[in-house]
């Protein structure tokens, strides 16, 4: 079984009725909130365990360098892209940080305000780091 | 860490009301996303190839499978058919479902985030969304400016 824990601003994006996000986002939050129900749901996931080679459609990321343990989901449809930032608490369980626009994104920069908001929250806790896939996901993914 | 668990994020449709475009919006990609997975669960109990489907549906260009299989893309109902049929002699079985009205439990929570006092709600959506009161108060920034 997974589990996504979510910031209360990831919350709310994923959530995300007229009263919680702005009407022209209305479309890129259902979509980032069906790719998330689909991860929980067990469904196959496309996994990149390599920042820099990746394939295009590859649905969840891990974000250099591999040892902060940041990963994002790729939420590829709508344009502008968007990018849900998080970590593995353990297997099978994602906590999403934060959410960027693909566009003109700064990864260095995001992945660095990830791992600050991950000490905030777990303190000396780590997220799950390493190069096995099976330490992230017990099952249905695919490496891309 | 005290955790809640929230709502579904759709909203039952009723009155005269225009829907919240979230709502439209997610039930259109989550049909998106389911058809795809049962084209994907389809083709891997096949065991074909992608270029043994596109020969059967006598399509000369593979990358076009490549494609459906790759993405949840937004493929018309009647190239659903068409696709099933060919990779094993199915096709989509049709009925409805009524998210709103569905409840599911509630499921464990890891070690790490049980607490005495904690509490939970019934979750409308098969979703398993939490967040944290701490956090609330720590993170600031407001992401929709990020958008």
């Amino acid at each position: 079984m997974r589990e996504v824990f979510a910031t209360p601003d990831v919350y709310r994006f994923l959530n995300g009725k007229t009263d919680n996000v702005r009407r022209e986002l209305a479309k890129r939050a259902a979509d980032s909130r069906v790719a998330i129900d689909r991860f929980i749901a067990g469904a196959s996931v496309t996994v990149g365990m390599d920042p820099f080679d990746k394939a295009a459609r590859c649905q969840l990321a891990r974000n250099y360098p591999p040892n902060d343990g940041i990963w994002d989901f790729r939420i590829r449809d709508p344009k502008p892209h968007v990018r849900i930032f998080g970590g593995f608490a353990e297997r099978d369980v994602f906590v999403a940080l934060d959410y960027r626009n693909r566009d003109a994104l700064d990864f260095d920069g995001a992945v660095a305000t990830m791992v600050l908001l991950w000490k905030d929250m777990f303190d000396s806790y780590q997220p799950v780091t390493g190069d096995n896939i099976n330490a992230y996901l017990s099952d249905k993914w695919t490496p891309v | 860490m005290l955790t809640y668990q929230i709502s579904g994020p759709l909203s039952e449709p009723e009155g005269n009301d225009p829907v919240d475009p979230f709502d439209i919006h997610y039930m259109g990609a989550n049909s998106r996303h389911l058809a795809h997975e049962l084209i994907v669960a389809a083709f891997k109990k096949s065991g074909l190839t992608k270029a043994e489907v596109a020969k059967r549906l006598g399509w000369k260009d593979r990358s076009r499978i490549s494609k459906l299989l790759n993405v949840p893309a937004n493929i018309t109902v009647e190239t659903l058919g068409e696709l099933l049929f060919v990779i094993d002699g199915s096709e989509p079985n049709y009925s409805q479902n009524w998210p709103c009205r569905a409840q599911h439990g509630n499921g464990g929570h890891p070690e790490w985030l049980k607490v005495p006092g904690a509490t939970t709600t019934t979750s409308t959506s098969p979703a398993k969304v939490f967040y944290s009161q701490e956090a609330k108060a720590k993170i600031t920034r407001t992401s929709e400016a990020a958008l």
